[in-house]
């Protein structure tokens, strides 16, 4: 049995930060240069904020 | 601005608000809003039930309109079709190996080894075992990412299961399926 199977909650999270990671770190890069700059850095920190705020909340579905 | 998500090849439908622009033979997904990297993920994975293939485009390629992006995208259109290509009909599949550390004595330096070497053998045999399976797979220390087609997914994942039944020293976690991210490399 895999830790997913074991621990839905802990997978979902797992999973949520697979995707930023995937999104900010892999996929085509066409400009050959990514500046965040250009998308506002503050644009990330919200996000990876919204981010750290569901797993946040799975957790605490996890443990209710 | 307009922000790229992916290209994309047999698409059939498109979510409100996104639009498809083309350059030479292929086709860009785009939106002219302002998403966060948690929004740009789930509209790439939405794309997976409307396309053929779909090709990720990393977070952060924005432009200021539709010329500038058709610049960028031009010099690498033969590589664009060629990635295309070569995920057509395909997902990713990520596996993660997790040791399930057993308790050693700090002190013995060889039996520390040995624990790891062990550990190592199970990981590149379950690698190799899946690598098999799939149409193409990137490795890192304890991530792999496989190229498996949709048809195959259940497959794959069986496979997966067998491999967690016969490595009782491994916590294997399976995600997926995914865009395929790892094989879309800068071109």
């Amino acid at each position: 049995m895999s830790v997913a199977e074991r621990r839905p909650a802990l997978a979902e999270q797992v999973t949520l930060l697979d995707l930023v990671d995937r999104v900010l770190n892999k996929g085509v890069v066409v400009t050959g240069d990514i500046t965040l700059a250009v998308a506002d850095v503050d644009l990330v920190y919200v996000g990876l904020r919204l981010l750290l705020a569901s797993a946040a909340t799975l957790e605490r579905e996890a443990a209710g | 601005m307009i922000h790229l998500y992916a290209f994309v090849r047999g698409l059939h439908d498109l979510e409100a608000g996104l639009e498809v622009r083309h350059v030479g033979n292929v086709a860009a997904v785009t939106g002219t809003n302002d998403p966060d990297p948690l929004q740009h993920g789930l509209v790439v994975e939405s794309l997976l039930d409307r396309a053929d293939a779909v090709l990720p485009v990393r977070f952060g390629e924005r432009f200021e309109t539709e010329d500038d992006l058709a610049t960028a995208v031009s010099t690498r259109l033969e590589a664009l079709e060629r990635q295309l290509d070569h995920v057509a009909g395909c997902v990713e599949v990520g596996v993660r190996i997790v040791p399930r550390r057993e308790p050693v004595d700090d002190d013995d330096g060889a039996a520390y080894m040995r624990a790891r070497l062990i550990e190592q053998r199970a990981a590149e045999e379950v690698h190799r075992v899946l690598a098999a399976q799939a149409r193409d797979s990137v490795q890192t220390s304890r991530d792999a990412g496989y190229l498996v087609a949709r048809s195959d997914v259940g497959a794959f994942s069986s496979a997966v299961g067998r491999l967690v039944e016969s490595h009782p020293a491994l916590d294997v976690l399976c995600t997926g399926p995914w865009a395929p991210y790892s094989f879309a490399g800068a071109t």
